[in-house]
């Protein structure tokens, strides 16, 4: 029972948060991925008033876990649907049905080309301090932590090869 | 705290047994072994311990592990980190797009679109499949519901 319980008060966060996002985006001018933060507080709060309420409340941690994991797996479907990589590559196919190997590259996320997507990422991970960006990248101490940390991380979930 | 740690290991351990067993292990199978993960330790879970917090933590822990792996097997950014990392020379931009970028990204996304039968090739040219055409259409219609106009 508490776990059905559980799963419904996921369930009534889920189409609180989704819903609120939404009209943010209509009504308002959020257009920041991680504004949704703001909502994924207000739905909690919300639930936490009804779960009182209803004096299910001992429930809400756990189900407040649930929605941090609806809320990272959220997150992740934005970034996917605003700056996926292989997703670009099948939207360049949006005006034109059949395009040379030439003509993709280019065409690459609305026109930018493929290069702009590897300029993007080296100016947000050197906004990061991650790398140094300047005729040459160049690694900061920052940067090779990070590479450190990452090699381990590939090595513990055995992660071989590049997708 | 000991079947937490517990599952978390077994977790790791049985992943990389799949890995040696598994000629090509991509993200698509490390998904569905965690959703198998998933399934079969909350059976346990269910049937014997009756317990919610670990039910939760397997939802989080599973989550989790799905975008740290998808991360550091797709993401541009960290396979630029670890390219810059294990080449232990400074780069240039255009020099690093040609010998790294263009080859082992691009064209590697493009050859993966090819082979699963997103994109045809014909003469010199891509095509979309059906299947293509279809993703298509639901990526536009997503994008149009988050009023997203270009994505990169």
């Amino acid at each position: 029972m508490n776990f059905l319980l559980i799963i419904l008060l996921s369930s009534v966060f889920t189409v609180l948060f989704i819903t609120f996002h939404l009209l943010s985006l209509y009504f308002f001018s959020f257009k920041k991925t991680i504004q949704i933060l703001f909502w994924f507080v207000l739905s909690n709060l919300i639930l936490i008033y009804f779960a009182k309420e209803l004096e299910i409340h001992k429930l809400f941690y756990n189900s407040f876990i649930i929605n941090f994991a609806l809320l990272i797996t959220y997150f992740n479907f934005l970034l996917v649907i605003k700056m996926g990589f292989t997703l670009s590559i099948l939207a360049s196919f949006k005006k034109k049905e059949k395009l040379p190997y030439r003509e993709i590259v280019k065409s690459y996320a609305n026109g930018k080309g493929a290069k702009w997507v590897l300029v993007d990422r080296l100016k947000r991970i050197d906004k990061l301090k991650i790398i140094r960006l300047d005729k040459k990248i160049t690694l900061t101490p920052l940067g090779r932590f990070l590479s450190i940390v990452l090699i381990f991380l590939r090595k513990i979930l055995t992660v071989r090869d590049f997708g | 705290m000991y079947p937490y740690l517990i599952s978390i290991l077994f977790f790791l351990l049985i992943n990389y047994l799949v890995t040696i067993l598994i000629k090509k292990y991509t993200y698509e199978k490390f998904f569905i072994y965690t959703m198998i993960y998933f399934i079969l330790v909350n059976s346990i879970n269910l049937i014997y311990l009756e317990s919610i917090n670990f039910f939760t933590f397997q939802v989080l822990f599973s989550v989790t592990m799905l975008f740290l792996y998808s991360g550091l097997y797709r993401s541009v950014s960290v396979k630029i980190i670890i390219c810059l990392y294990l080449k232990k020379n400074n780069i240039s931009v255009n020099n690093f797009y040609k010998t790294e970028f263009k080859e082992k990204s691009f064209n590697k996304r493009i050859k993966i679109l090819t082979d699963n039968d997103f994109l045809m090739k014909k003469n010199k040219n891509f095509l979309l499949s059906s299947r293509g055409k279809k993703y298509l259409e639901i990526i536009k219609i997503i994008q149009s519901v988050y009023r997203i106009k270009s994505s990169g």
